[in-house]
């Protein structure tokens, strides 16, 4: 049984394809963030664009309702493999839906990061593992 | 004991600044040193939030804008002092004198004005953690105030991360040793880039 997984870093760094040679899964496996409909996160394999995911469905949401998106993503698809650009990093936008929307991907991926059994970042193509727990039958993965 | 904390938009940076200065403290006094101003976007919310994430800790709220080397020594000697955060310092600073134009004399004078505030900070204070932000990486060209602000940002967090016993990036709420310490998951997956499609 594979534990949620997030492969995070700027973006066309190379984080899809690096996501699926590391986890096995196929390009299909994978929704689109972009596209993907409210609940389908709820059942899919692997998520790409997270980031566009949450622009779409969950920027303007407080951070109580924020978390517990996060607490029913993480509880219905805990083996989820999510790949998310950072967009943390840039000046604080005036527009306040801007600003919504980079604070709520950094929320979101900090609530769901603590639970993941592992976190990578990849720049330029190489992934660093920020984060790996030991799984339940103590072999790392 | 310098320890710096940087970290994008909702990374998760101030919680980790707060365990940080607590652990450091180890039962000391602690004083959180708010810079920001009231009235500024937004400004309300992350005042709500970061009380919130304090509370029950016993940290000791100051608010000082600028000038933050007039403090009094007596309330800094023997605490640890939690500053947040450094962006904030900055542009009151720089931005605060009021003058149209912000360029690079304005820069320096700021940048010099910065460095001796967290020297001063430094030397009366047992311990000292500062927040600061990852701002550097959205490729937008700013006009000539932005850009010397961001330059501002980024000699000011060299200079601090320099000094400093240990400096951390947090992503997703997750420590990332600058410098000072190693990460526990260190490890690199050479994955070669041969995906078009990719993201």
């Amino acid at each position: 049984m594979r534990e949620m997984y997030i492969i995070t870093g700027g973006a066309f760094q190379g984080k899809w394809s690096y996501a699926q040679k590391q986890t096995g899964l196929p390009a299909a496996a994978f929704t689109d963030g972009e596209t993907a409909g409210y609940e389908e996160i709820f059942h899919a394999e692997g998520i790409v664009n997270f980031h566009l995911y949450v622009r779409r469905c969950l920027t303007g949401q407080n951070e109580e309702e924020l978390e517990a998106f996060a607490q029913r993503l993480y509880e219905e698809n805990p083996s989820l493999v999510l790949v998310t650009d950072e967009v943390g990093s840039g000046i604080v936008p005036m527009d306040p839906e801007e600003r919504a929307y980079r604070e709520a991907v950094g929320r979101v991926c900090t609530f769901l990061a603590r639970r993941a059994q592992r976190v990578d970042r990849v720049v330029c193509g190489i992934g660093m593992v920020l984060q790996r727990k030991p799984d339940p039958d103590g072999r790392s993965q | 004991m310098l320890v710096t904390v940087t970290g994008g938009s909702g990374s998760g940076k101030s919680a980790y600044a707060e365990q940080t200065a607590v652990r450091l403290a180890d039962g000391g006094r602690l004083l959180y040193l708010a810079t920001m101003m009231r009235d500024g976007a937004g400004a309300q919310e992350r005042i709500r939030r970061h009380r919130a994430l304090r509370s029950g800790k016993g940290f000791l709220t100051i608010e000082k804008t600028d000038s933050l080397c007039e403090l009094d020594p007596g309330i800094l000697q023997g605490a640890t002092v939690l500053l947040e955060d450094l962006s904030n310092l900055a542009a009151n600073v720089f931005f605060g004198s009021g003058g149209e134009t912000v360029g690079k004399a304005d820069r320096e004078a700021a940048c010099a004005a910065c460095l001796q505030d967290l020297r001063y900070l430094q030397n009366q204070a047992d311990n000292l953690v500062v927040v600061m932000n990852e701002v550097f990486a959205d490729g937008i060209r700013y006009e000539e105030g932005t850009m010397q602000y961001l330059r501002l940002l980024g000699a000011l967090n060299s200079a601090a991360a320099r000094q400093a016993d240990a400096a951390y990036e947090v992503v997703y709420g997750i420590p990332v040793p600058l410098r000072g310490g190693t990460l526990a998951a260190a490890s690199v997956c050479e994955q070669g880039y041969d995906d078009t499609e990719s993201v």
